[in-house]
């Protein structure tokens, strides 16, 4: 009896032609999904540090200071001075909430996820008694798929 | 009359367990594909959701923070009594033109909107388009005494804005 079919040399080739189409094609939606990410833990990063930049024009000179690498990790700084305390709904101290598992669930998870982190590294140039600038760089770093990452920004504030 | 009735016994063709093993492995390899393509779809409607939340945050926060850096003073909100940080879905300031300005958050819509606040007898003017949209939470925090820096956190779809703005034209 004759019977046609395949055989097994072509089923092989069949099946490693399409698991070559296939893998470029999950590649292709993985690719596109981690720059998504990359692309907002950017966004996020520059928006932590234009809050930084904001809120040193707002400090008291003399306490801007030198925050070195590898810097804070923001979900674990409860008494940071940039992110907390971080809203407050209420009349009073009681209803502060900080940056932490219990009072920010979902915003903690994601930092700790990233490990988002920012160090100040502060250089102060000084034109004469009272006439001083401070020249902070501020360093934004977080991990992402195993790398490690870095916004950098630069801001001049005065004493005047 | 003998031929019409010859039957070819030899034909080839597939018995009922060849049929049934065919179906078996093409329905194991169908739900595997149909399986990977659903996975697919759902994460890439993951990735489009942070992506349009990305969007969202920083249209808003780009809208808002254009106006309120040259603004003159924060009306509203104001630290509490005792010297705590207080937070709302609305703030108030007069801008550079020296209008009185109102930004709310409409939680029905999901929407940011500004309104012009009448310096005496009338009703606020709510603008046509919204400065923000798809935003599910905001706050706007006074974080000094000066009421010069405000915070804005804002929420979509689990995509976190953390901003500040130092007014300038105090």
């Amino acid at each position: 009896m004759i019977r046609r079919g395949l055989s097994l040399t072509e089923i092989i080739i069949a099946l490693a032609i399409a698991v070559m189409v296939m893998v470029p094609v999950t590649s292709m939606f993985s690719t596109s999904g981690q720059q998504v990410q990359k692309s907002r833990n950017f966004s996020f990063a520059a928006g932590l540090a234009r809050r930084i930049s904001q809120h040193l024009m707002a400090m008291p000179f003399e306490n801007i200071v030198e925050v070195p690498l590898p810097g804070l990790a923001l979900h674990d700084s409860p008494d940071d001075v940039f992110f907390n305390p971080i809203v407050n709904f209420s009349a009073s101290q009681s209803g502060v909430k900080k940056i932490t598992a219990s009072d920010m669930p979902a915003l903690h998870d994601f930092l700790v996820q990233n490990d988002f982190k920012y160090a100040l590294s502060v250089s102060n140039v000084s034109f004469g008694a009272g006439d001083e600038i401070k020249s902070i760089s501020i360093l934004i770093t977080w991990k992402e798929a195993g790398r490690n990452m870095i916004y950098r920004t630069h801001v001049y504030v005065s004493s005047v | 009359m003998s031929r019409l009735f010859k039957h070819n016994r030899k034909r080839a063709a597939f018995t009922m367990i060849e049929i049934m093993v065919g179906a078996t492995i093409l329905a194991v390899i169908g739900g595997m594909v149909a399986h990977w393509f659903v996975m697919q779809r759902q994460y890439q409607s993951r990735i489009l959701a942070i992506s349009d939340a990305q969007q969202n945050i920083r249209q808003a926060s780009w809208n808002m923070i254009q106006e309120l850096r040259t603004a003159r003073n924060l009306i509203y909100p104001r630290l509490n009594a005792d010297k705590s940080i207080r937070s709302d879905t609305k703030t108030i300031f007069k801008n550079f033109a020296g209008d009185i300005v109102c930004y709310f958050h409409d939680a029905a819509t999901g929407q940011i909107r500004r309104c012009l606040v009448p310096n005496g007898p009338g009703v606020p003017v709510v603008d046509k388009k919204p400065i923000g949209s798809g935003i599910d939470k905001v706050a706007f925090t006074a974080h000094d005494v000066g009421n010069r820096l405000i915070g804005i956190y804002l929420e979509s779809s689990g995509t976190v804005g953390l901003e500040s703005v130092y007014l300038l034209n105090e």
